[in-house]
């Protein structure tokens, strides 16, 4: 059965990671952009910064 | 005696609050760390640490935490009680390093969220930094993968899944820290495929294939009981 997951990564990392998990057999199903506020611990601290979505698929 | 308050508080804390704090282990149940351990876990919910000490409390273990806690009195107070390690973002942390690696050598467990912030969404993982790696290798830990799934709501139990032990052979046939890191991210994602109802939010849900809410439904639930 076909399972399913959400990683979200940076762009600029995102070839170099999803080559890492395709090595772990991970496969992509799709991807989107979006902008995602951080909130570190205990929500002191908030960043934003652009973020892929990438689908991955595992079998 | 910092472990009879810490004792006492967490006591009187789980009186009042009890409902919230119920949870539910998964896979690798009988194991317990053993000294020498990097605990690596996503990070869905501020009281993660807190459900690990629920689970291995017994040791003593030191959690991770960005230094910008100690900023207000109350988490400064929580921090302080449960033997956190402090991180810098805008240093270098030459001595964070060394502190985790001088704890882990010397027969102590270290717990760690590699994702660096809290993922809001309750679903997916966000890409895992390699500086734990770093710290396991140079330490020759082990590495204890483990995936939480919090619940807020009252009697509902949280779901742990405890992963299987990553000897320092396992992820040091990785050379470059990257793919090791991946590596360990890889089995916890597996795990989450494993404690069933992680269901997506509906924003994301949206733009799923068809066939990811079937999958990721409840259907799960009976596959992750052993």
């Amino acid at each position: 059965m076909q399972q399913y997951t959400i990683l979200q990564v940076r762009p600029a990392d995102a070839s170099k990671k999803i080559n890492e998990l395709a090595a772990q057999g991970w496969k992509v199903v799709s991807s989107s952009e979006s902008t995602w506020v951080f909130s570190k611990c205990f929500g002191l601290s908030n960043t934003r910064d652009s973020m892929l979505n990438i689908i991955l698929v595992k079998e | 005696m910092k472990k009879l308050f810490r004792g006492l508080v967490v006591g009187l804390f789980l009186l009042f609050a009890w409902p919230f704090f119920l949870y539910k282990r998964y896979g690798n149940r009988a194991y317990r760390p053993d000294g020498n351990t990097l605990i690596v876990s996503n990070h869905y919910s501020t009281l993660d640490a807190f459900f690990i000490y629920l689970l291995y409390g017994r040791r003593r273990i030191y959690f991770v935490t960005i230094i910008n806690v100690k900023e207000k009195c109350l988490s400064r107070f929580v921090t302080w009680l449960f033997d956190c390690l402090y991180l810098d973002y805008e240093k270098t942390n030459f001595n964070f390093f060394k502190q985790c690696a001088s704890i882990l050598k010397e027969g102590g467990i270290v717990c760690i969220y590699p994702e660096g912030e809290i993922n809001l969404l309750k679903f997916g993982f966000f890409e895992f930094k390699r500086s734990f790696i770093f710290i396991a290798k140079r330490a020759g830990a082990k590495i204890l993968p483990v995936f939480i799934y919090p619940d807020y709501m009252p009697f509902r139990r949280t779901k742990l899944y405890i992963g299987d032990v990553l000897l320092p052979e396992d992820y040091g046939k990785y050379e470059d820290l990257g793919e090791a890191a991946t590596f360990v991210q890889s089995k916890i994602m597996e795990y989450s495929l494993l404690v069933g109802k992680t269901k997506p939010p509906l924003e994301v849900t949206a733009m799923l294939p068809p066939e990811l809410t079937e999958s990721m439904g409840e259907k799960n639930d009976k596959k992750a009981e052993r």
